[in-house]
């Protein structure tokens, strides 16, 4: 790892990073805030709640099956830890991903740079630790975000079963993170590798959504990264499966290994 | 010792030609010219040395090791200014020669204030608002504040004015003076011949012709356009290196090879009313020299 350009990634991420930050603790004060409201006619609600085709709660859920809105945990994953969770870290780390390489090459300055002493690799490492450093950080902020505002609005929830999102999550991310800074090292163009990272993304939770609706997405759903994820389930029980981790663990040093192998052995030519 | 050396060495985009069997010698101490038209394959070999391309084939060393291998190490004794100048547009000067400089902890850049003087840049202000021949002056700051053993320079006084040209070629001066190896490339004949020791001619990806400068100056094609008040005989101007006369009317182009003391003092017992002399370009040295001839080193 090369320091200077670790340093030198992380002051190009802290707007954004920042942005994000505040984005995702507004995000979640503005969700949490309505929990004492939806609580007081709990009734009401899960009555419209269970009106909801299957599909429809399993699409918003990114396939994680809630029954009960009204509980804490399903409250939670449905409305915080589902859908726009995902388009506003996807959306971090895909930008992020497919940049940390891909905007050197886009911009020329990967010439400059690489005529500096420093090896492929300890380039990619350094701007991928800033990538993965910060991808995390936006998760913990969520989730010390979602439990702070919970304290604030009596909304009771398992500190334990925060911290197991936490840790999925977070690898969920890094597995997106890493697949994204594999295509940014692949491809010439960055957005030709932001094109694939999100389609990837997508058609993986569209797979995982609707997978009820059809064999063949049932069958190809143990492929996609949201099959090993279930916010409602970690937030109740607080266990990290190890399935999960090992997925999401293998996943990004599969695209790290990748990423540096191929980074190493390819032409740069801005 | 030779600092670059280059084995057969060949780069191919997909199918298309970069350079083709490129074989190399550059010693210590020397400046090297590397001169061609655009997509010759200058700026290709600058890459291929600087492990920025990988080669198709062949085998480059670079201060004694290996090109690729031993890359980042090499580097480290090593000034590149590219060609294709893209610089982090955000900085500003002052921060990116910093940012540069921190890569070489046990190299710090111990001419950087004395090149910053020299080129009259003010690294306050961000790259973004740099005029094109300051973005030049910063690359070649970071390129040799350093104090280099090895400078790679493409097209190193693109976008500067003729008095920074001047101060560029004092710098070169200097520091083969200081004992840096410098290869310049170039498509810019006078510029190669103010500076270098030997100049090598690349055309379509093969080295056409590697020439010590003083050789090529003796053999350097100029066409000079003569008007004269009166009609006059071509042949008084048959002398010495004239190789080709043409004549309409009062105007004479004279082609000549070599010294033009001696057409000068010719000229000089005529009424003149105007004269122009025209280096010939590359491409008619090469017809001239070399025809569309193979590689051969002299």
């Amino acid at each position: 790892m090369n320091a200077n350009l670790f340093i030198k990634s992380l002051k190009e991420i802290r707007v954004s990073w920042t942005s994000y930050a505040i984005g995702l603790m507004f995000y979640v004060y503005l969700l949490i805030s309505v929990y004492p409201s939806i609580q007081e006619r709990a009734k009401d609600f899960q009555k419209i709640f269970e009106n909801y085709p299957e599909g429809f709660l399993r699409f918003f859920s990114g396939g994680s099956g809630v029954a009960d809105i009204t509980s804490p945990e399903g409250f939670l994953s449905i409305e915080i830890f589902a859908f726009m969770w995902f388009v506003i870290i996807g959306a971090f780390v895909i930008a992020y991903g497919t940049g940390a390489i891909g905007k050197e090459i886009d911009s020329g300055t990967i010439e400059i740079l690489l005529s500096q002493p420093i090896t492929r690799t300890s380039a990619i490492i350094s701007k991928g630790l800033t990538l993965f450093g910060g991808t995390a950080a936006l998760v913990f902020i969520t989730m010390a975000s979602t439990y702070l505002f919970s304290l604030i609005v009596d909304l009771t929830i398992k500190p334990e079963g925060i911290l197991a999102l936490a840790a999925v999550g977070a690898l969920f991310f890094l597995a997106v993170a890493a697949y994204s800074l594999f295509f940014s090292v692949l491809l010439s163009e960055r957005g030709h590798a932001a094109f694939a990272s999100a389609g990837i993304l997508i058609a993986m939770y569209l797979l995982t959504s609707l997978k009820q609706y059809a064999t063949w997405a049932e069958k190809l759903d143990v492929i996609s990264l949201f099959h090993y994820y279930n916010s409602a389930q970690l937030l109740t029980t607080g266990d990290i499966p190890l399935k999960s981790t090992l997925v999401y663990a293998g996943t990004t040093i599969f695209f790290v290994a990748a990423s540096i192998l191929v980074f190493s052995r390819r032409d740069i030519a801005p | 010792m030779a600092v670059i050396e280059t084995v057969e060495l060949t780069k191919y985009y997909g199918i298309n030609r970069g350079i083709e069997n490129l074989n190399l010698t550059i010693e210590e101490g020397e400046v090297f010219g590397f001169l061609g038209p655009n997509g010759a394959g200058k700026t290709t070999t600058i890459r291929l040395l600087m492990a920025i391309l990988f080669p198709t084939r062949g085998t480059a060393s670079v201060l004694g090791k290996n090109a690729w291998r031993d890359s980042a190490a090499i580097k480290e004794e090593i000034g590149n200014l590219p060609g294709d100048l893209n610089l982090y547009e955000k900085m500003r000067g002052e921060e990116f020669l910093n940012f540069i400089a921190r890569f070489r902890p046990r190299k710090p850049p111990v001419l950087k204030k004395e090149l910053v003087d020299r080129f009259d840049l003010d690294l306050k202000r961000r790259i973004k608002e740099y005029s094109k021949g300051n973005r030049q002056k910063l690359g070649i700051i970071q390129a040799v504040m350093h104090d280099p053993k090895l400078l790679l320079l493409d097209e190193p006084t693109s976008g500067l004015d003729p008095l920074m040209q001047q101060e560029f070629y004092h710098l070169v001066k200097e520091l083969k003076s200081r004992g840096c190896t410098i290869f310049i490339s170039s498509h810019i004949l006078p510029e190669i011949e103010k500076v270098c020791d030997r100049v090598g001619i690349i055309k379509e990806g093969s080295l056409v012709a590697i020439e010590r400068i003083d050789t090529l100056i003796s053999k350097k094609v100029r066409y000079i356009d003569v008007i004269f008040d009166n009609p006059v005989n071509p042949d008084d101007f048959r002398l010495p290196g004239v190789i080709s006369i043409d004549k309409v009317n009062n105007h004479l182009r004279l082609t000549l090879k070599g010294e033009i003391d001696e057409l000068i003092k010719k000229l000089a017992q005529y009424k003149v009313r105007d004269i122009i002399s025209t280096h010939a370009s590359l491409e008619e040295i090469f017809l001239e020299f070399y025809g569309k001839g193979g590689p051969s080193e002299r």
